[in-house]
């Protein structure tokens, strides 16, 4: 498996191929390769063990004597109104979905691949919504569109009547596609930069117009980010809670998530049992997605882009039409983000917020003071940051690590790895917490007692959630690299690491520095899992949030979040100019 | 990056002190209310001097003390209760108490903090010394497991009202009053309700306003449940109060947290909400400029107690009992008042952005206070009250 040379043939020393140790009678790339299947499998399983034995006792996991039983399964399934709660969760992530790939795959056509009048703000413009908790972001919308919102107000004000109603399928659906959105398009964006100029000259060649080019050779090459980030975003809105939570609850639309959370969370006597048997489906669910996904593309080849011969790819010009496509930037830009999130930042630095009275009698620093007057809030702020840092670093390399060995290495077990990635996706927050709880009370205590309870517990759970997204984002850069850059390596005497580190590991420097953004964001705002394993000293911006929340301090809320967004617009900034820097390497 | 400055409330200097300084007045003036007040409520003597304990303490009382300062100096306890309200209460016990120097409050939900003790306790053992929760029913269910719960008498007991024993060894801290709370631009005077009888009433001439406008808290929930049931089953007649729902049901929409009652009357998208805990409301209207305010129900109030017990397992067992006995002392019930809590011992006044028990009893009569119960109700009985209930939204 390995090229290990045994005796170099006589040439100029500076050509002698490399020589590589072998470990036990393998090379260093079968250890590397068992080492990520390892570090992998022990994430992903530490939280699910627990929950899958959990779902078959007849207890709660902490009192002795459980017994073996279907029983949570079958009260799972005879809960009053369970078939209405499927159908439900069905179409609102199959709307989520849907819709965010119908903002998301133009955007990004648009935004990379025409000329575009202010291309790059757009491009920048169009990951905001994503830097925010979708809590957050969908009060944004409530104060702006809901029933008594600042724009249906108006609405109403001008023609007699509010056109839409948030409190909806549709209205859940169209706040969590513009919250999820940006996933797609940085997956897409990702994959048409490094886009084939060659393929594209060759339609040209045969007489295509530049729509005509985009229809058949661009969109086509994007099906790999396409599925990839329709599995993610699909099952994402499965697990996400605020927004049903906030939309569905006061009217009655149930889906899965604020099923278990009042069924199982809220309820008098929680049943942790059906709470573990709802995990599994939900898993379940998620591996059948995986498996759909991996069968869409199971013909990598044709998404080939980036061959031996370098090229660069070239910008579309649109002529009028790109006056359409400005307006579908600007509308979304300017509907989905800047107003709900420019209400946040106002809704920041005022006491009252709501269209009944001017909120700028209110205006007031108070909402701050308060962040900052709690020494537990500030810190929390600290954990946050470092989590997100620590997390970006580790989580990105291990995908990165993922990708590599699961598409790219002879190791027997890579499609094992593939799996295993995209497994925590749909995992509830909350029950990936619950899990990790369990499986450190019950690890040797020597690490048990280290983790617990500790902001490692959380770069691990947080991590664990954040994986899926680091590997989706560099998956398809990776299907794109023509297999022949590792055969010309391998030809020249490097083992698979050696290639990995050499040429798979610099054209994906682009791909790594995205999914760290990625990574970051997404684990910056996060915050379920702490909420079962956070200790007193270690706890997030997002358990902040929530207790400020619940005390009936949105302001504060506001506050937290408008930091948020800045700590998140800072790195970005900070990453995307050393990206810039080393792009073009 | 965890390693704790050691009090844990100490930071931001000035404003600390100002706070100080205010804690001073108010303990002062809590300690001249309570003197002219009779042999019932007792002295608490000399409020902020270190380790001074009330003279009605037993003798033996010194051993848990000298125990405490044994123990380290930490404190490690599980609430559902919010950094902002404990911060004044861990202030005025540190003054007391010098040597405990790191107190740990986690905030979790309400019955989380039973179910983490729970695993805790059957794996590692359990960090955990004291345990503090308003989650009526999961309380009731916990106390009831033999061998969680630290058996405890304290002495502040002969000094308080009884009800401030909710369970054997567990003891209320505060009491948190359900309002009704309204939006004061979209009610004019003749229609803002007093009470669910006077909101009914007033509904059923208005129906138009009140549609899909007024608020409620989920059922499903625990918290929506105890609170809910409560309300009905603590009234004399039970039927009339169902009456009253059964006008305001069918135009009511469940929410299911607090933060987000009071934002949604605030934005007017909620003309009237009721059984909104007042610990949250009643800042929100102080700063509302007269937009959103809330009243205590005039044909029956629930207050939901936010009880405290010691861990079996305890690390600290003597520092948990100190700090018990101080919830309930004079001292400590003022600090929780400042803190935004209502504090129920005779004599403590009330601070701004709460009320007391005394403000309640004078608006409502003793009549129209209805505590929420320490005991668990019967499956059969929250699926027919749940259903009752749920069948009668329009939804």
């Amino acid at each position: 498996m390995t090229a290990t040379v045994t005796s170099p043939p006589p040439q100029r020393d500076e050509l002698k191929p490399p020589r590589y140790r072998t470990i036990a009678g393998a090379g260093r790339g079968t250890w590397i390769q068992y080492a990520v299947l390892g570090v992998v499998a022990l994430l992903v399983l530490a939280p699910v063990v627990p929950t899958l034995y959990q779902s078959f006792l007849d207890r709660p996991l902490y009192e002795a004597g459980g017994v073996f039983t279907l029983d949570t399964y079958v009260r799972l399934f005879t809960e009053a109104n369970f078939g209405q709660v499927a159908l439900n969760t069905v179409l609102f992530a199959g709307l989520t979905t849907v819709l965010a790939q119908l903002i998301a795959v133009p955007m990004a056509v648009l935004v990379v691949r025409t000329r575009l009048p202010l291309g790059r703000l757009a491009a920048g413009g169009m990951q905001w919504p994503f830097f925010i908790s979708s809590l957050i972001l969908g009060f944004g919308w409530i104060t702006m569109y809901g029933p008594a919102g600042f724009v249906s107000v108006w609405v109403r004000d001008l023609v007699g009547t509010v056109p839409w109603n948030l409190y909806s399928i549709p209205g859940m659906a169209i706040t969590e596609a513009v919250a999820l959105a940006p996933i797609a398009f940085v997956f897409c964006s990702n994959a048409l930069r490094q886009s084939d100029a060659s393929l594209e000259s060759a339609a040209q060649v045969c007489g295509a117009g530049p729509l005509r080019i985009l229809r058949s050779v661009v969109l086509p090459m994007l099906r790999p980010p396409i599925v990839y980030s329709s599995v993610l975003i699909a099952s994402m809105s499965i697990e996400t809670l605020s927004v049903p939570l906030l939309y569905g609850q006061p009217v009655g639309i149930d889906v899965f998530s604020t099923f278990l959370y009042t069924n199982g969370l809220q309820a008098i006597d929680p049943d942790y049992g059906v709470l573990g048997a709802a995990s599994v489906i939900i898993l379940l669910v998620t591996v059948l997605l995986v498996w759909v996904q991996v069968k869409l593309l199971r013909n990598a080849q044709r998404f080939v882009s980036v061959r031996g011969k370098a090229t660069r790819p070239r910008q579309f010009d649109l002529g009028r039409l790109r006056w359409a496509g400005i307006a579908f930037v600007a509308i979304y830009l300017v509907v989905g983000a800047l107003i709900p999130i420019g209400g946040l930042i106002f809704r920041s630095f005022t006491q009252v917020f709501t269209p009944l009275q001017s909120p700028f009698d209110t205006l007031s620093m108070a909402n701050y003071e308060r962040i900052f007057t709690y020494p537990a809030y500030i810190q929390s702020i600290w954990n946050s940051i470092l989590i997100a840092l620590i997390g970006a670093v580790l989580v990105s390399l291990l995908a990165m690590f993922a990708v590599v060995v699961a598409r790219r290495s002879p190791f027997r077990f890579g499609r094992l790895v593939e799996y295993l990635s995209l497994a925590p996706q749909a995992m509830p927050g909350i029950i990936v917490g619950i899990g990790y709880f369990w499986a450190l009370a019950y690890a040797p205590a020597s690490i048990g007692g280290l983790i617990q309870g500790t902001i490692w517990a959380l770069v691990i759970a947080f991590g664990l959630r954040a994986l899926p997204g680091a590997f989706g984002s560099i998956a398809p850069v990776v299907m794109q690299l023509g297999q022949e850059l590792d055969n010309a390596a391998r030809v020249s005497g490097a083992d698979w690491f050696k290639t990995f580190t050499r040429v798979l590991g610099r054209l994906l420097t682009p791909a790594l520095a995205g999914s760290m953004i990625l990574v970051f964001v997404t684990m910056i705002k996060e915050y379920s899992p702490a909420v079962f394993l956070a200790g007193a000293e270690s706890n997030v911006i997002g358990t902040t949030a929530l207790e400020l929340w619940v005390q009936g301090n949105t302001g504060s809320v506001a506050a937290l979040a408008t930091l948020q967004i800045a700590i998140t617009a800072v790195f970005v900034g900070i990453a995307n100019r050393l990206l810039k820097g080393r792009s073009h390497a | 990056m965890t390693t704790t400055t050691k009090p844990s409330f100490s930071a931001s200097r000035s404003r600390r002190g100002f706070l100080r300084l205010t804690g001073i007045v108010a303990t002062a003036v809590s300690v001249a209310a309570v003197a002219g007040c009779g042999p019932k409520t007792g002295a608490a003597g000399a409020g902020e001097e270190a380790g001074a304990l009330p003279d009605y303490y037993p003798a033996g009382y010194n051993s848990i003390v000298e125990g405490s300062k044994t123990e380290g100096g930490a404190l490690t306890i599980y609430s559902n209760t919010d950094q902002e309200n404990w911060a004044p209460v861990f202030e005025a016990f540190q003054a007391k108490f010098p040597w405990v120097t790191k107190i740990n409050a986690s905030n979790l939900d309400s019955d989380e903090v039973f179910q983490r003790v729970l695993s805790e306790q059957a794996t590692n053992g359990s960090p955990a010394d004291l345990i503090v929760s308003n989650a009526a029913q999961a309380w009731a269910g916990f106390a009831e497991r033999p061998g969680v719960l630290a058996d405890y008498r304290s002495p502040e007991l002969t000094h308080v009202p009884d009800f401030a024993q909710v369970l054997p060894s567990v003891y209320a801290m505060s009491l948190d009053p359900m309002t009704i709370s309204y939006n004061t631009a979209l009610l004019p005077e003749d229609q803002r309700p007093t009470g669910l009888t006077s909101l009914a009433r007033i509904a059923e001439q208005h129906p138009d306003t009140f549609r899909d406008k007024i608020m409620i808290r989920d059922v499903g929930g625990a918290f929506g449940f105890t609170v809910s049931y409560d309300y009905v089953y603590g009234q004399k007649d039970p039927e009339a109060a169902w009456r009253a729902l059964e006008t305001l049901l069918p135009l009511a929409r469940p929410e299911t947290s607090s933060g987000t009652q009071i934002e949604k009357i605030t934005s007017g998208e909620y003309v009237a909400g009721f059984f909104i805990s007042g610990a949250p409301a009643f800042p929100v209207e102080d700063r509302s400029g007269g937009l959103f305010v809330t009243t205590f129900l005039d044909d029956g109030t629930v207050v939901l107690p936010r009880a405290a017990g010691i861990a079996a397992q305890a690390p600290h067992p003597n520092t948990a009992k100190l700090f018990v006995d101080f919830l309930l002392s004079a001292d400590g019930q003022a600090a929780i008042a400042k803190g935004g809590l209502t504090s129920f011992r005779d004599g403590v006044a009330t601070a701004e952005g709460s009320r007391t028990y005394a403000d309640l009893v004078k608006e409502v009569g003793e009549d129209n206070v209805i505590f929420a119960r320490y005991e668990a109700v019967p499956e059969a009985e929250v699926t027919k009250f749940v259903d009752r209930w749920n069948g009668l939204l329009n939804r």
